[in-house]
């Protein structure tokens, strides 16, 4: 399989960081009550991400092991700064609608994750890649999970009124958190039927093969 | 190590290499800050486009010489609006959730303009900012709107928790923030304050503090009044709360000699029944210095330490404090009770 492919699957689906790795908790259960919300902070982490992996990734060989961890922070913090000045100048409501949240991207385990286990070991481009799927990975997550808690919490999807009913509890960070717990089981659920299906695919085609190579 | 070893070793190098980062981020940061700062005039307009969708003519108010500070809340700038004659003012309010709020308030003025001038209430309320408040994206427009009318002038709006408890204040608006939502009724409470003291020249919000009255903390200056009669000094008292304990109204008599007379809780702020039959009640009889060996001479002895001497049950200390408090007050300000008439405007 093509490298890059490899890398976007992942960072989308098999080793999804809201789903399958569980990182980056704290805004998904502060932020996925409004879609709107939810969806800025993922495209939010997609930039910082990208742009965080690319630049550790260059720096690599310039970075000593020793202080690695400490030099990824000050990167990632004026990602993070100036995403914020970015958003309040050009984005007033959506700066306003993350609150805290947009701030604690700096500490935000996804982006430190991925700088360490993945950028300082890759070439630059393979570094994007990674940055641009695990966000958006990041970004379907909690964009699905808050168009449900939404419609169910508020009887809206993106802000636009669709019903009456509504279930305040989901509104809130309780709700969020059941609404996570049921998707993570959802997303594990549809994942190992997939690869167990892959998996019968591949002993299949390799029965076959002995069977073709006996009868030879 | 000589000096030739440090420059080639390691530790050189991460200095280096962590300090030379640090200093790109910086430069990088404070040339982007230049191009990105949002300064006061952007913040001003984007505040008028929310409220009314679209520029206004306004008059800047000069607040020096104008009282700006309220208990709770404070003004930091001030506009006539000149379209609608109304009021535009941007208010810090206090007792966030662990921070502050700031709004942006209309307060709509009576139809008869500047010659009879009144106050109709809140046409808007708009966030400016809310550093530290981590709920604060909880709080939707629509909540600030149903906030904004509740509010009428000569009321205190209570739209989140009470003062200093947990308990829901009188206006309360469910939205998942109720720390910020204090804060943010707290700046309307400010902002009507405010415009009453410059457009309608109405000033009473420090009666008792102006009048040298003693041990205020935990006193309501705003629900508090008094009364005074052959010598015996009538008072309503509300105290604030002492989380989680709510506020208690209290009335007190004290006669002769500073000496209670009358002592009846007409609402218990206690958050349970359990806890409200161990406030003690037993206070006719007892004078300032009574008080003070309880909680103190200062009276700020938040603590039961010295309860069990003095006849009081231990189990409800938040509560019993602010019954001793609400005594002390009474007792220890009978003479400028007697001294000053009662101007304050809460009778």
């Amino acid at each position: 399989m093509n490298k890059y492919k490899k890398i976007t699957l992942d960072g989308l689906i098999f080793q999804n960081p809201t789903f399958m790795l569980v990182l980056g908790t704290c805004p998904t259960l502060g932020l996925i009550s409004s879609a709107t919300s939810a969806a800025g902070m993922g495209l939010t982490v997609v930039v910082i991400l990208t742009l965080s992996n690319i630049i550790i990734s260059a720096l690599k060989k310039l970075i000593p092991n020793e202080v690695r961890i400490p030099c990824y922070i000050v990167v990632i913090a004026t990602l993070v700064t100036f995403a914020r000045m970015l958003l309040e100048k050009f984005v007033p409501d959506l700066y306003e609608s993350l609150g805290g949240f947009l701030a604690l991207i700096v500490v935000n385990c996804i982006i430190l994750g991925r700088a360490e286990a993945f950028a300082n070991k890759h070439t630059v481009l393979e570094s994007a890649v990674d940055g641009i799927a695990n966000g958006l990975g990041f970004t379907c997550a909690l964009t699905i999970m808050g168009i449900i808690c939404e419609f169910i919490g508020n009887g809206s999807v993106f802000g636009l009124h669709v019903m009456d009913f509504k279930i305040g509890m989901f509104a809130t960070p309780a709700g969020s958190f059941l609404v996570y717990g049921i998707s993570i089981a959802v997303f594990v659920y549809v994942i190992n039927l997939f690869e167990r299906a892959k998996r019968v695919k591949v002993n299949r085609l390799a029965r076959e093969n002995l069977l073709d190579k006996e009868v030879a | 190590m000589t000096a030739k070893q440090f420059f080639k070793s390691t530790a050189f190098k991460c200095i280096v290499t962590l300090f030379s980062i640090l200093l790109v981020c910086g430069v990088f940061l404070t040339i982007m800050y230049g191009f990105l700062e949002v300064t006061d005039e952007e913040k001003f307009a984007r505040a008028v486009q929310k409220i009314y969708g679209k520029s206004v003519k306004t008059e800047e108010i000069k607040l020096d010489g104008l009282k700006t500070s309220f208990d709770y809340s404070s003004v930091d700038e001030a506009y006539k609006v000149l379209d609608d004659g109304n009021y535009l003012v941007k208010v810090t309010g206090k007792e966030g959730f662990g921070g502050s709020v700031t709004c942006w308030v209309v307060v709509i003025m009576g139809e008869d303009g500047d010659s009879n001038p009144s106050i109709d209430g809140i046409m808007k309320i708009v966030i400016d900012s809310a550093p530290g408040e981590s709920y604060i994206s909880k709080i939707s427009q629509g909540a600030l709107d149903s906030l904004a009318s509740k509010a009428e002038y000569g009321k205190e709006l209570e739209g989140g928790y009470k003062h200093g408890s947990q308990q829901k204040g009188d206006d309360y608006i469910s939205t998942g923030a109720s720390y910020s939502m204090r804060a943010i009724s707290n700046c309307v409470n400010g902002a009507m304050e405010f415009v009453a003291g410059y457009a309608l020249g109405i000033v009473n919000a420090d009666f008792f503090a102006d009048n040298g009255f003693e041990y205020l903390e935990m006193i309501n200056n705003k629900k508090t009044s008094y009364t005074t009669s052959d010598n015996v000094v009538t008072y309503s008292i509300e105290t604030t709360g002492n989380s989680p304990a709510g506020a208690f109204t209290i009335t007190v008599k004290v006669g002769e000699d500073g000496v209670i007379t009358e002592y009846t809780i007409t609402e218990d702020g206690s958050t349970a029944t359990d806890y409200s039959d161990k406030v003690f009640k037993d206070y006719v009889g007892k004078n300032a210095d009574w008080f003070k060996s309880v909680i103190g001479a200062d009276g700020t002895d938040n603590s039961n330490a010295n309860y069990g001497g003095n006849g009081i049950q231990t189990g409800a200390t938040r509560s019993n404090y602010l019954c001793l408090y609400a005594g002390l007050f009474a007792t220890a300000n009978y003479q400028k009770a007697l001294e000053t008439p009662y101007t304050g405007g809460n009778a």
